[in-house]
């Protein structure tokens, strides 16, 4: 279920996004994932939208944006199962811990 | 009344019913359905802590409720429901199920409902909540029974249950428990749109069926705290803290109920934010992925429901589900608290059956005014609904779906035809954008552009100068354009909100804005 680093959870930003309830993490995602970003902690560096530009795009002010048209009713962005390891780059890149992968 | 007070047993521990596990042999109660088979087998609550007992369901018992025996209410199920509390239809304060019921007092509330039907943790109510369908009355309509549910396992993962072993095993795979403590349960009457007050209305004239569906929900739920946050200054909030007090002196709860106040701004009442304000921080929404029925309150697994959602939910432990879905629609049945507000004769709160028809709901407040320009449904984050739609849309949400849009927390606003209905949106849009919270970067920054937008849509060409020489069709796309972008990029749902009304305006004032392009207003009311 996990041990390879292809599928292992994100945990390094559990503790140190000072939620350690949160011991969660994405969970190993195996299969499609949701992206989940904390709006009130970023802070539109960019980072994601460079490591995932296939989803990601930015908006005028820096801020990353879902790409696929009309995709802005939901919040969480969904993963295709072959970006699963760009997105959990982009989750470990994020200056400010403010991506989370979690299972779909 | 005094005299029927000394027939009344004053409220003691003892008045209340021993919690009867199993039911007695069912009365005769003719309309009441017997069992259903079918919520029994399909349960879908199979994670709750206690087994399910094991005899169909019955209709609650009568000797349990003494107000089947000494009153002029109901026996459950009725007959043709006239007899029924509630079901006299569309009119003022005296006639609805919850206000019809309302008694500020405990003895005065105890003659009316009877002591209160405890049932036990094991899902009884979460069984009868699920088949009455009652759905939250805070605006998002979520089914009550889920959040029972969810917080329930939550709190008491039961082995062997699939989810809770999917969601254990994202936790570290060692089965424990995904959320620390028992759980807690918050009624929330922060009431923060502007224009509602149904939740202080309800909170104020019948506190203590609120206070009751606290006692049931946590009992049901196993809950160790109970909170009431009502909205700071409000007449209900003096009320409550009284009815909380006259209770603890009957000691007729189980649960210990705190009263907090809640500051009077719009996201006050957003249930992440009644969680940060409940640990003392400022009330604001905050970002979590997890569901606040997972890790709320210090990590504990939290119910946040509306006041109206609490004091349906103590009626149908009492009346049962048949009795609840004796009115409304099949699909959203019992009644709702709509605040009925703008250009109408007698602004207030009115209890009606879902479906009922805007007209009758508008009428029941006296009526509008003078000639009506469009309806807004939902509060300043609602919808409009042009004046073409017609007085017989329902009140419901199969009824507004055509025209995208829902109940809400129960607002109908009446513009008068001779208001501008794009400057009415941009007071709104404003309003909002000054409410965010101030923390997510999509709504900080887009909000306030986009209701610089909607402003200048709002300005006629000619007669105003808009500073960035937009007209206002130009105003307008930009305005949409905007409004997708800030949908759904925020900790909260403000966004949404304040995209979704600007978005319909464009929509249900497209003349205007054609009109206003062209240099005048149709709206002889347009501030110039
Ligand atoms: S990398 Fe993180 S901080 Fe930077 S834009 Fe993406 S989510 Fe925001
Ligand atoms: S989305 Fe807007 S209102 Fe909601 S928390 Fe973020 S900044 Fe505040």
């Amino acid at each position: 279920m996990r041990g390879t680093p292809q599928q292992r959870p994100t945990a390094p930003n559990d503790t140190s996004n000072g939620r350690p309830d949160t011991a969660a993490g994405g969970g190993p995602a195996i299969g499609p994932a949701r992206l989940w970003i904390d709006w009130t902690a970023c802070d539109a560096r960019g980072w994601c939208a460079e490591l995932l530009p296939e989803l990601l795009t930015r908006d005028p002010d820096g801020y990353p944006l879902d790409r696929s048209p009309g995709a802005h009713a939901t919040q969480d962005l969904t993963i295709p199962a072959q970006l699963a390891g760009h997105a959990r780059r982009a989750v470990d890149a994020c200056p400010r811990l403010a991506l989370r992968l979690l299972p779909d | 009344m005094t005299v029927e007070h000394t027939t009344c047993p004053s409220p003691a521990p003892t008045a209340a019913p021993p919690s009867s596990p199993s039911p007695p042999a069912p009365t005769t109660s003719p309309a009441a359905p017997a069992a259903s088979p079918a919520a029994a087998a399909a349960s879908p609550l199979r994670g709750s802590p206690v087994d399910w007992p094991g005899p169909p369901r019955e209709p609650w018992p009568a000797g349990v409720h003494p107000v089947h025996a000494d009153r002029d209410t109901p026996a459950v199920g009725g007959t043709d429901g006239a007899d029924l509390p509630g079901t006299a239809g569309a009119g003022g304060h005296a006639t609805g199920r919850l206000l019809a019921l309302a008694a500020p007092d405990l003895l005065g509330h105890h003659r009316r409902c009877g002591p209160l039907p405890w049932r036990g943790p094991g899902g009884y109510l979460l069984r009868e909540l699920h088949d009455a369908g009652l759905t939250g009355r805070g605006g998002a309509a979520f089914p009550t029974w889920r959040k029972l549910a969810a917080v329930t396992e939550a709190a008491y993962p039961v082995a062997g249950d699939r989810l809770s072993r999917r969601r254990a095993g994202a936790g570290g795979g060692t089965g424990r428990p995904r959320s620390g403590g028992t759980p807690v349960v918050v009624a929330n009457a922060a009431e923060g749109e502007p224009e509602s007050v149904k939740d202080v209305t309800l909170l104020a004239a019948a506190p203590h069926l609120v206070l009751d569906g606290v006692q049931l929900t946590a009992e049901a739920v196993g809950a160790g705290d109970a909170f009431v946050y009502v909205k700071a200054g409000s007449a209900a909030a003096a009320v409550v803290r009284r009815a909380v007090a006259e209770r603890r002196a009957a000691g007729w709860d189980r649960c210990v109920i705190e009263v907090r106040e809640a500051p009077v701004t719009f996201l006050a009442g957003e249930a992440s934010a009644v969680v940060a304000a409940l640990e003392g921080a400022t009330a604001r929404p905050r970002a979590h992925w997890r569901p606040l029925a997972d890790t709320g309150l210090h990590g504990r697994p939290t119910l946040v429901h509306n006041v109206e959602t609490l004091a349906h939910l103590a009626m149908i432990a009492r009346w049962g589900s048949a009795w609840f879905r004796a009115v409304g629609t099949a699909d959203e049945p019992g009644t709702l608290l709509v605040t009925v507000t703008g250009a109408v004769a007698a602004p207030g709160v009115v209890e009606v059956p879902y479906g009922t028809a805007l007209g009758d709901l508008v009428g029941s407040r006296g009526g509008a005014v003078e000639p009506v320009g469009a309806l807004r449904i939902g509060g300043y984050a609602g919808i409009w609904l042009p004046v073409a739609a017609g007085p017989a849309v329902p009140m419901s949400r199969e009824g507004l779906a055509p025209w995208g849009a829902t109940p809400g927390p129960g607002i109908v606003s009446v513009l008068p035809a001779r208001a501008c209905g794009l400057a009415e949106t941009a007071r709104l849009v404003t309003y909002l954008a000054a409410q965010n919270a101030g923390q997510c970067g999509p709504c900080v920054s887009g909000l306030p552009q986009l209701a610089r937008s909607v402003a200048a849509m709002a300005r006629v060409a000619g007669q105003d100068t808009a500073p960035d020489g937009e007209n206002p069709a130009q105003a307008a796309s930009r305005a949409l354009r905007l409004a997708a972008l800030v949908s759904g990029r925020g900790a909260c749902h403000h966004p949404d909100g304040a995209a979704r009304i600007a978005h319909s305006a464009l929509r249900t004032f497209a003349a205007d804005i054609r009109a206003h392009t062209q240099g005048h207003c149709l709206g002889s009311a347009h501030p110039s």
